[in-house]
């Protein structure tokens, strides 16, 4: 009983929504009830994420499982920051600074490291991929770009260099254009499927 | 004008799949091409039942937050297929999401392939983690199961940042299986760039045919590419119209 329910209010919804879309403005005050519903529930599985991400780390902890040292950074992170943002508020700047000081240093390094991981990557790239016509498309493309970033063909500001150079990079944005095409197209189809109850995600 | 696009698109799409469910009912599978990152995750799937080792498939951390995408559901079909395949592993498969509404949805797919295998009480809350509300954190949570013995293969399937690709590449250094993919085309590149089994663009969404989660992905899969076919031929229509300078 408790599987038809959430596939009916799943459908439900889903139909709903995409019948308001289509019916703007006349359905706008639906539609944005529905949404307000869906931010309220976004917002609600978040909390329980976080009450999940809490007591896994407790257990880890509890349990002595490897690395567990981490889980009680985790934990102590979690409350040191939780009881700054219930004394100061979450909108207050010293507050935000300090939480800002700690956060910004650490992912600024994470992308350093990934910067430096990708060129070592990039080294690698043909012993591990082999010479294939598209490892060699990638990695020629990756390397010509990298080239044409750097500015120093556009700052010889020779008209016929830079109609080509403009040519070329508008080669990414196709490739890329035709990617997402494909993706909304799975996106679109994957809705569908949700809309006719083959996709059940919530109620298995 | 947008509207009656999306709306023609819907229709086309929701004609489509009901021809190739209908017209392929008895052998929904059949002529499709298995994806050289599947079968290598079968590989790694067996192996990691003999081994007796783990599976940890990571959803990505988009679904309702930042952008709403429905891309988020991507790793669904294949968590379901791989969760229930492993209940009676020695080591439970595990699910980590970096957003709430990834985590409550992956909770109750493991949930229900353990009810499904006869198994319930198998079922742990841990198997299905938040591992972190921003990104990074969730990078970080994630990295750890990098250097975790007990694992031998890691699924990325959803929405990821390119930051993704220091996992990527983490697995490939410890020797795990990684099979990446992801609906972001920048993160798809850098996956390529840092490990084998990528998946590339529309291959996004073609987990739950290879796994074989249900019959309508068959046609899902069918009806994509028909369409892709149709937006290439009308937007090269299109051009060699507006070259002639009839548009």
């Amino acid at each position: 009983m408790k599987k038809v329910i959430s596939i009916i209010t799943a459908i439900g919804v889903g139909l709903a929504v995409v019948v308001a879309y289509f019916l703007r403005p006349l359905l706008d005050p639906m539609l944005e009830l529905l949404l307000q519903w869906g931010i309220i529930l976004g917002s609600m599985a978040a909390l329980v994420g976080i009450i999940n991400l809490l007591v896994t780390h407790w257990h880890k902890i509890r349990q002595k499982k490897e690395y567990f040292i981490f889980s009680f950074v985790v934990l102590l992170s979690f409350a040191l920051s939780f009881m700054g943002g219930i004394v100061l508020g979450p909108q207050d700047e010293t507050y935000i600074r300090w939480l800002a000081a700690l956060q910004v240093p650490i992912e600024v390094s994470l992308m350093a490291l990934l910067a430096l991981t990708l060129t070592y990557a990039g080294f690698q790239f043909f012993r591990m991929r082999g010479w294939t016509p598209l490892s060699l498309a990638f990695g020629v493309s990756a390397l010509l770009f990298l080239i044409l970033d750097i500015g120093f063909f556009q700052a010889l500001e020779l008209p016929f260099v830079n109609q080509i150079i403009e040519f070329l990079q508008h080669l990414p944005l196709a490739g890329g254009r035709g990617i997402l095409i494909g993706i909304s197209l799975g996106a679109l189809l994957t809705g569908l499927r949700v809309l006719f109850g083959a996709e059940r995600s919530y109620g298995e | 004008m947008t509207r009656l696009a999306a709306l023609i698109m819907i229709g086309a799409a929701v004609i489509l799949l009901a021809f190739f469910w209908l017209l392929k009912r008895k052998k929904p599978y059949m002529g499709l091409r298995a994806l050289e990152p599947f079968k290598a995750l079968e590989k790694a799937r067996l192996q990691a039942i003999e081994g007796g080792s783990r599976m940890v498939i990571l959803l990505g951390n988009n679904l309702l937050s930042q952008e709403v995408s429905i891309s988020g559901m991507g790793g669904m079909p294949i968590l379901k297929k791989l969760a229930g395949q492993a209940v009676l592993g020695d080591h439970a498969p595990i699910a980590m999401s970096g957003e709430g509404s990834l985590a409550c949805l992956s909770q109750i797919i493991l949930a229900g392939a353990y009810r499904d295998g006869l198994a319930p009480e198998l079922f742990s809350n841990d198997q299905s983690q938040f591992a972190g509300a921003s990104p990074f954190a969730y990078l970080a949570a994630c990295l750890a199961e990098g250097f975790d013995d007990n694992n031998s293969a890691l699924v990325l399937a959803g929405h990821f940042r390119p930051e993704m690709a220091l996992l990527a590449d983490l697995a490939e250094r410890e020797g795990l299986f990684c099979l990446a993919d992801s609906d972001a085309p920048g993160t798809q590149a850098l996956f390529y760039a840092s490990t084998m089994h990528t998946l590339i663009g529309e291959e996004f969404y073609a987990g739950g045919t290879n796994l074989r989660t249900h019959p309508l992905q068959a046609a899902s899969l069918r009806t994509q590419d028909v369409l892709r076919i149709l937006i290439a031929v009308t937007l090269i229509v299109g051009v060699a119209l507006k070259l002639m300078g009839i548009l």
